[in-house]
């Protein structure tokens, strides 16, 4: 095999041609490719049109091959939801009707797809890391739908909290939608969290470009450093953080939540949206005395040693639950 | 650099036949090893012929265009020995019947490409379910399987045409290992 695809006969014989034209398609599809790389593909297409179809017999090749990976994944709904209940379980049935006829081995290294979920439990933290570069943390109780490849790079946000750090192309930007919003990478790191009916999108660096449609109109704001987009079905207001205050925000990474004279009532249910045992408070009134402090995710006995210790707060466990009271 | 639209009809409407065209020259030329060149020779004429005008339905044509180019290949050729194709009038077979190529169901497509894969040689399966599923580089490829960028090279071109061949170039039915 040739490592310069560049020298070409004028009259070539099909292995040849064939082994150029791999050459050519894994240099642009695999390897870094320059513009002087896609001037010398140009000539070398033009030379011949045994040269052009056997490029395309190539890419018509592979893209038949990604294709059918797409068959995998239901096309709407990563989490069957009541409404999309029944669709779903006739994707999960074709799929199974699949899967049966494929051996086991070959649906497990055939179907990680290219189009991949992502999911975390209750309290988990994984670190995901694309072929682009792009570096994606998932938080608790998070689903991602992730496709990215050399054509494309798009996630959507189903639910919960990610942390972006994307490697900025200006040609094929990073697009992440949540709830119906697009968010634009224009250059940077940024963290979305999917709430109820709202997501919050806080920009770290770099740039981004957050689209939403409010009511019927369509609404963009470029976003930088210390930005913190909120946007709803009908509303999109952007507001300021600190740069301290941003990174206490996603302090999750590294498995701690930061409270800052955090009311107890927010503080509670950011722990609770780490654990299965869960916080409650009791009583009303002391649902605005305020935290400080910094809390393993993880580790509710921490909270509750500073809100029987620090507060002065009674702590009672009733079966899953932590009942805090005065 | 955008794909011409006659690609996609190559793509979309010559490629799918291939099987059939390869089973086609097999039967009719006794030469394994002018096989693909034979392909090459064809395709470039459907591809002249395409640009003045996009036959319709393809197949006919196709085989129209094989069966010339074969009868070409006996006229003027000095060196092939007369039996090189084994029946003349033979020619003409195969070539209308309505291939099932077009209608596979999305199981068999399933099949095909399961055992495309299945018939590369481990390594080159390898790199090429690293670049196509997980979406890796060459670069990750190779620190992946710890082996020269080079190496990858070599399975990665070996690997992708091997995957068009089992894709497009043979019959369901297993046959050899490249």
């Amino acid at each position: 095999m040739s490592e310069n695809p560049d020298q070409f006969a004028i009259v070539a014989d099909a292995e040849t041609v064939e082994a150029q034209a791999a050459a050519w398609f894994r240099r642009r599809n695999f390897w870094t490719w320059r513009e002087e790389d896609q001037a010398d593909f140009d000539l070398w297409l033009a030379a011949s049109p045994s040269h052009e179809i056997a490029y395309w017999r190539l890419e018509g090749a592979w893209s038949r091959s990604e294709r059918l990976s797409a068959l995998r994944e239901p096309e709407h709904a990563a989490v069957p939801s009541r409404k999309g209940y029944w669709s779903f379980a006739r994707n999960a049935v074709a799929v199974f009707a699949i899967a049966s006829v494929m051996g086991a081995a070959a649906w497990a290294y055939f179907f990680r797809p290219h189009e991949r979920i992502f999911q975390t439990p209750l309290g988990g933290h994984q670190i995901l890391s694309f072929a682009d570069g792009t570096e994606v943390d998932l938080n608790t109780n998070t689903v991602l739908r992730a496709r990215i490849d050399n054509v494309h790079r798009r996630v959507e946000l189903v639910s919960g909290e990610a942390y972006f750090k994307v490697r900025h192309d200006a040609k094929n930007p990073f697009v992440v939608t949540a709830a119906g919003h697009r968010i634009v990478d224009l250059g940077t790191a940024f963290a979305i969290r999917a709430g109820e009916g709202q997501i919050q999108v806080s920009l770290l660096e770099g740039r981004a470009r957050i689209e939403s449609s409010v009511g019927s109109n369509q609404h963009s704001v470029d976003l930088t450093p210390g930005d913190v987009a909120t946007a709803s079905a009908t509303s999109l207001s952007v507001s300021r953080k600190s740069t301290t205050e941003l990174s206490n925000d996603i302090a999750w990474r590294h498995g701690l939540l930061v409270f800052k004279y955090t009311p107890l009532y927010e503080a509670v249910a950011e722990i609770n949206r780490y654990n299965n045992e869960k916080l409650v408070i009791a009583d009303a009134s002391i649902a605005d005395r305020t935290i400080y402090g910094t809390i393993p995710t993880r580790d509710i006995q921490a909270f509750v040693r500073v809100t029987t210790g620090a507060l002065g707060l009674h702590v009672e466990k009733r079966g899953t639950e932590f009942v805090i009271s005065r | 650099m955008t794909k011409p639209e006659l690609a996609d009809w190559f793509i979309r409407e010559v490629f799918p036949l291939e099987a059939a065209l390869m089973q086609y020259l097999h039967r009719n030329w006794r030469n394994e090893s002018d096989l693909a060149d034979l392909r090459q020779d064809i395709y470039v004429s459907m591809y002249e012929a395409a640009k003045i005008s996009r036959p319709d339905p393809v197949r006919p044509f196709l085989f129209k265009v094989a069966r010339n180019l074969l009868i070409n290949r006996v006229r003027r050729s000095q060196v092939v020995p007369i039996d090189a194709v084994a029946d003349m009038d033979a020619l003409d077979t195969a070539s209308s019947a309505p291939g099932q190529d077009r209608t596979l169901i999305a199981r068999d497509e399933l099949r095909a490409l399961q055992s495309a894969l299945d018939r590369l040689s481990p390594r080159y399966r390898e790199a090429v379910v690293l670049a196509r599923i997980e979406g890796l580089s060459g670069r990750e490829i190779a620190s992946r399987m710890n082996i020269s960028e080079s190496a990858v090279s070599h399975y990665l071109d070996r690997g992708i045409r091997a995957l068009a061949e089992m894709l497009y170039a043979l019959p369901p039915d297993p046959r050899k290992k490249p």
